[in-house]
């Protein structure tokens, strides 16, 4: 039981199928400052580049499908940077509808049916201008386990719903959510008012909740070893093991006072007979403009 | 003779360190304080690797931990120079660390020094070893240093914290994260400890 409550303890770390990260990044020259403390603590990941961009998906795919070729369900491209310990995520609604490379105009998360991760990728760099270092797929039932091996999350609700698997329903505040509870949490669409654009924004409540308990346990002797090997031995990636444990730590640098989460604005519309979202695209560039550099988003989403 | 004055922790000591310190003692007394030597134990293994391995990691992973303490709080003193400090660290952990030079090291103050003894190096690891390799592990240093300085005085710090590390291709182990702390009172045990 302990081993599997540590298990997942990289939250970016489900199932990974990684692209080549293509950002140049200089290493700032280095400068020899003393402290003139006797007490004090000293704390870097040296990650070079310190900023990691992932393009996180939680997919819809049923036991026995292929879940690196299925629909994703939830959008989110979050970047971390391992020297802040700043982050910043961004919700594409599902429904978007944007052009996918060699595949003309379709809702964003097609392109993962018709080209997988790499196509995937690909299109929401186009679509937001910042292309993703790694991209990840996790089912949702990988998504549940991953919630379970923290030790459930806490999720700060804006509404209140109804759902079978929480008898005492979804309240407005705190809700502490076992595996099944969030991931309903993160997938439930129709009781929200904005539809597809709050159930992104609960998603980043899901994500933020999973970060909190990963910093609370991740100096716990082992715990980050086990996560990471978790994600990399039970989920089909091809993310190198040494580069997964890595970034496995510099996910548990994150603090999540410096997350900031942003939804993508967009127009409800149609596409022949398919309900669409129309995103804001400058919107999208605008954020990464700002955040991409370094993970840190000031001012308006 | 000399009278030295101690500083530091004065109490609480358990079985593991050494006993507290008295307020004033000779010279004499502690001039040739006993240096305890760098141990290093694999606490915990994520993955499985042969038994045979387990040994061979630990004593790399020791080298590596070794180059460190070793070049950043021990050696001759007083000294003014700490560049070996980081040779097992990776590019960027070194450019971070050079910034933290003041608590990853003695280099604002080893030139008052005269002496560093250890009196505790403890460090245990937890690996990561995917296929049965161990490709990276975390080592959580908990050292106690009896520092002598050149006003006769002899002060108790602390160093606890975690070096994080992943194999080269050549077998030996680089540091690319720390999260060292430097007290000049017993820390607790949890988190940065070992």
């Amino acid at each position: 039981m302990r081993r599997s409550r540590t298990a997942a303890a990289v939250a970016g770390l489900a199932l990974l199928a990684t692209i080549t990260p293509d950002a140049a990044y200089q290493e700032p020259p280095a400068a020899l400052v003393s402290v003139a403390r006797d007490d004090g603590r000293a704390q870097a990941i040296g990650r070079d580049p310190a900023v990691t961009w992932i393009l996180a998906m939680g997919s819809d795919a049923r036991p026995g499908q292929r879940v690196l070729r299925s629909r994703a369900d939830a959008i989110q491209l979050v970047g971390i940077n391992a020297r802040t310990g700043h982050a910043t995520a961004i919700g594409i609604p599902r429904d978007s509808y944007v052009p996918i490379p060699g595949y003309g105009r379709n809702r964003v998360n097609a392109a993962l049916t018709f080209g997988g991760p790499q196509l995937m990728a690909r299109t929401v760099a186009q679509m937001t201008g910042l292309r993703p270092d790694y991209v990840m797929i996790t089912s949702f039932r990988g998504f549940e386990r991953m919630v379970v091996a923290v030790g459930g999350i806490t999720v700060r609700s804006p509404f209140a719903f109804e759902d079978i698997v929480r008898p005492q329903g979804y309240k407005v505040g705190k809700n502490r959510l076992n595996g099944l509870q969030a991931h309903i949490f993160a997938r439930i669409r129709k009781p929200l008012p904005r539809g597809d654009f709050d159930r992104s924004a609960n998603q980043q409540r899901a994500m933020m909740g999973i970060l909190r308990e990963i910093r609370r346990k991740r100096e716990r002797p082992g715990f980050v070893e086990r996560g990471v090997l978790a994600a990399v031995r039970d989920l089909s990636t091809d993310l190198n093991p040494v580069e997964a444990y890595r970034l496995g730590h510099a996910v548990a640098q994150v603090r999540p006072s410096r997350v900031r989460t942003c939804v993508l604005r967009g127009r409800t519309g149609s596409a022949g007979a398919a309900s669409v979202v129309f995103p804001d695209i400058r919107q999208a560039r605008s954020i990464t403009r700002r955040a991409g550099r370094d993970a840190r988003l000031e001012g308006r989403c | 003779m000399a009278v030295l004055v101690l500083t530091g922790c004065t109490s609480g000591s358990n079985g593991n360190e050494p006993g507290p310190e008295r307020q004033d003692v000779t010279r004499g007394d502690v001039l040739e304080p006993r240096a305890a030597p760098l141990g290093v134990q694999i606490a915990s293994v994520a993955g499985q690797i042969p038994r045979r391995q387990r040994e061979q990691i630990r004593k790399r992973i020791a080298a590596t931990v070794s180059g460190y303490v070793q070049g950043a709080f021990l050696g001759d003193y007083p000294r003014t120079t700490y560049r070996g400090a980081f040779g097992d660290f990776t590019d960027s952990a070194r450019s971070r660390a050079r910034r933290d030079l003041g608590l990853l090291t003695h280099a604002d103050r080893g030139a008052r020094y005269v002496g560093v003894t250890p009196r505790r190096q403890q460090v245990r690891v937890h690996a990561y070893a995917p296929r049965r390799r161990v490709l990276g592990a975390t080592a959580r240093l908990r050292l106690v240093l009896l520092i002598e300085r050149d006003d006769e005085t002899v002060q108790r710090v602390w160093v606890t914290g975690r070096l994080l590390l992943t194999r080269t291709r050549n077998g030996s182990f680089r540091v690319f994260g720390y999260d060292i702390r430097r007290t000049s009172s017993r820390p607790a045990v949890a988190g940065g400890g070992a």
